[in-house]
């Protein structure tokens, strides 16, 4: 777990340095008392030090072993791929086109990605996560979901 | 005794029909998340708040409420049935209740459990009432100061949830702390890190991001292995045999004690209570080589203390504002979303729903004994659904309580996000409850912090010459002194070999 760790103590450290930057562009201290780019400011520094913590233990430390699994497969990042997929999809369209068609397909694509189920059941679920979960909310709970292209 | 015509006051609204149907609904709610895999009660919490939108505060945060508990013996379920415990609470309870179900005793395991976590939460309630009104009166002392460093010590205990690394842990604490930072400086009400994104200027909403955090990065992590078929238990009758209840009787006593005594502790993180548990009712056997084949001192005491931990944690929210746990840290931010903010002044100013909410967690805990037992079998069909299928439905609901938070698809953006990060924190062994409890802890330490330097006007004795402050900052110490030492002599040891 050497080279784990060392990648994400830089990215940490990245970011520390990008919340110090953006910190000091705000008031450090007003009249008032602290400003709203004191708090920031020693938050980066913390996290910047934890991050230098975590490379001085990674690389000198005592190395942990990788546990078992911890890459998945080519298989196990296509479907994590398809997850994600999913949705982004549902970001990009469900303002546009509406929450029951894109459900539909998040569901259908979901459910063929992640394991083949019968037709039927499919359908039945991709209906029922779609047109009832609409009806449910809009009209039962009264919680307001996107309408899109076709009045659904 | 002013405390009794108040929660007599509380069990006539928590007793009124609707409020006992939502008690009811969200106990139901509440198991079947914790029987699911791949989503815990934090997740689960998170993902129903839109539920509760059309409802009063009270009956949202009954229900609210019983999902809570219901997700913590939901897993339970699971952890007996097919050995996979639906939440962290529940791992221990893996290692005697799986065994008993392998030997055909599943029934009597899910019984004793249930009792155990009935008894359990029900004496952390009595405990509940006795405490509430001292400690709430007591805490409205506190002014910025006290209220500063009671935070710090809510904070200092994420050093208790360090796990492996104290520096992953506290990682994740300063992390949940930036996030917080995102949005309107809470003194000045100048932007901070928005990007000029106006979605940004209130700062990210905490459901979104717990639902990302715990539930989208478990199923992610679910996802990447085969599709398996996991349930063969059959369960047997559910009445547990008169040994099993006699030799369950000292464990539930025990671990009542050790939950409640844990749940006060704020930070401590639902694990411990059980681990403890475990670890005593061990010691305390006559055959503690026994322990791992099944025995029913193994299971009692730290289901007990599990549910003893879970209506105790509510003690330090309550009155203090203080969440133990990234699901109580949940519960508090939909107690925030409708306009009620947890500590000393919920007492004062909204006594009747304080009150209601009290009671009804008992009438929960009833529920969850009087339902459960019988809908076993419902649980057990549950299971048999293929994983694909829960992980699309989980997903699906995960979007539209993500959506319905703010009516904009930024919410499921950020789950998105948070949901990549957790799994990425998850795949590097980096804690997500210290994140999920600075993430809500922080805003308010950082408001407590800088009013209490514009009261001095900068100077930082402010800090320690008020008594209570000094007093209240010790402690804070002597936390991070107690949960830090071992780490220090583990890197000892270490070294020396």
């Amino acid at each position: 777990m050497k080279r784990p760790y060392q990648v994400t103590s830089i990215v940490v450290l990245c970011i520390a340095a990008f919340l110090a930057k953006g910190s000091l562009e705000l008031r450090y201290y007003t009249p008032l008392g602290p400003g709203p780019g004191f708090f920031p400011l020693w938050l980066s520094i913390l996290l910047a030090i934890l991050a230098i913590a975590m490379f001085l233990q990674a690389t000198f430390g005592k190395s942990e072993a990788m546990p078992k699994g911890f890459l998945a497969g080519r298989k196990g990042y296509l479907r994590i791929g398809a997850v994600v997929a999913a949705l982004v999809a549902v970001i990009a369209l469900m303002e546009p086109i509406g929450f029951c068609l894109v459900m539909l397909g998040f569901y259908l694509f979901l459910l063929s990605a992640l394991g083949r189920q019968h037709l039927v059941v499919t359908g039945l679920i991709a209906l029922a996560g779609s047109v009832g979960v609409y009806y449910v909310f809009v009209h039962w709970l009264k919680v307001a979901l996107p309408i899109g292209l076709f009045g659904v | 005794m002013e405390t009794l015509p108040l929660l007599l006051k509380g069990f006539a609204t928590a007793l009124q029909p609707m409020n006992v149907l939502f008690a009811l609904v969200g106990c139901l709610l509440g198991t079947l998340v914790g029987v699911l895999p791949g989503i815990g009660p934090s997740a689960a919490t998170a993902i129903l708040i839109p539920v509760t939108f059309i409802l009063e505060p009270t009956p949202a945060i009954i229900m609210l409420a019983a999902i809570y508990y219901g997700a913590m013996y939901g897993g339970t379920i699971t952890s007996v049935l097919i050995n996979v415990p639906g939440e962290a609470a529940s791992a221990v309870t893996c290692l005697e209740g799986y065994q008993m179900a392998r030997q055909g005793r599943a029934g009597a395991a899910l019984a004793i459990a249930a009792i155990g976590s009935f008894i359990g939460g029900n004496v952390a309630v009595a405990a509940l009432v006795v405490v509430a009104l001292p400690l709430s009166t007591l805490a409205l002392r506190f002014g910025p100061p006290e209220f500063f460093a009671l935070m710090l010590i809510g904070l200092t205990m994420v050093t208790g949830l360090a796990g492996r690394s104290l520096v992953r842990a506290l990682m994740a604490a300063v992390f949940g702390l930036v996030i917080a930072m995102v949005g309107i400086d809470p003194v000045q009400g100048a932007p901070r890190f928005t990007f000029g994104s106006v979605a940004l200027l209130d700062g990210f909403n905490i459901v979104p991001v717990v639902m990302g955090l715990f539930g989208v990065s478990e199923i992610l992590l679910n996802v990447e292995a085969p599709e398996r078929q996991i349930f063969e238990t059959k369960v047997s009758t559910l009445v547990p045999t008169r040994e099993d209840v006699r030799r369950s009787i000292a464990p539930i006593l025990r671990g009542t004690g050790i939950g409640l005594f844990l749940g006060l502790v704020p930070g401590i993180g639902t694990m411990v209570p059980t681990f403890i548990s475990y670890t005593v009712e061990k010691r305390a056997s006559k055959t503690p080589e026994q322990f791992g084949t099944g025995m029913v001192e193994g299971l009692a005491g730290p289901e007990t203390a599990n549910n003893a931990y879970a209506n105790g944690a509510m003690i330090p929210l309550f009155t203090l504002g203080i969440p133990a746990s990234p699901t109580l840290a949940v519960l508090m931010g939909a107690l925030m979303m409708n306009g009620l903010l947890p500590g000393p002044l919920l007492f004062q100013e909204h006594s009747d729903f304080v009150w209601a909410v009290i009671a009804s967690f008992v009438v929960g805990n009833i529920v969850l004994l009087l339902l459960n037992l019988p809908l076993i079998p419902m649980w057990v069909a549950v299971l048999k659904i293929p994983y694909s299928i829960l992980f699309a439905i989980i997903l699906g609901f995960a979007v539209v309580g993500a959506y319905s938070v703010d009516t904009s698809v930024f919410g499921v953006g950020v789950m998105l996000a948070f949901g990549v990060l957790g799994y990425a924190f998850k795949k590097l062994d980096i804690p997500l409850a210290p994140f999920a409890l600075t993430l809500i802890l922080g805003p308010m330490m950082e408001k407590a912090l800088r009013q209490s330097l514009e009261m001095s006007g900068g100077d930082l004795s402010v800090f320690y010459s008020r008594p209570l402050t000094a007093t209240l900052l010790a402690v804070a110490l002597i936390v991070l002194i107690v949960n830090t030492a071992p780490v220090f002599s583990k890197i000892k040891a270490d070294t020396q070999v």
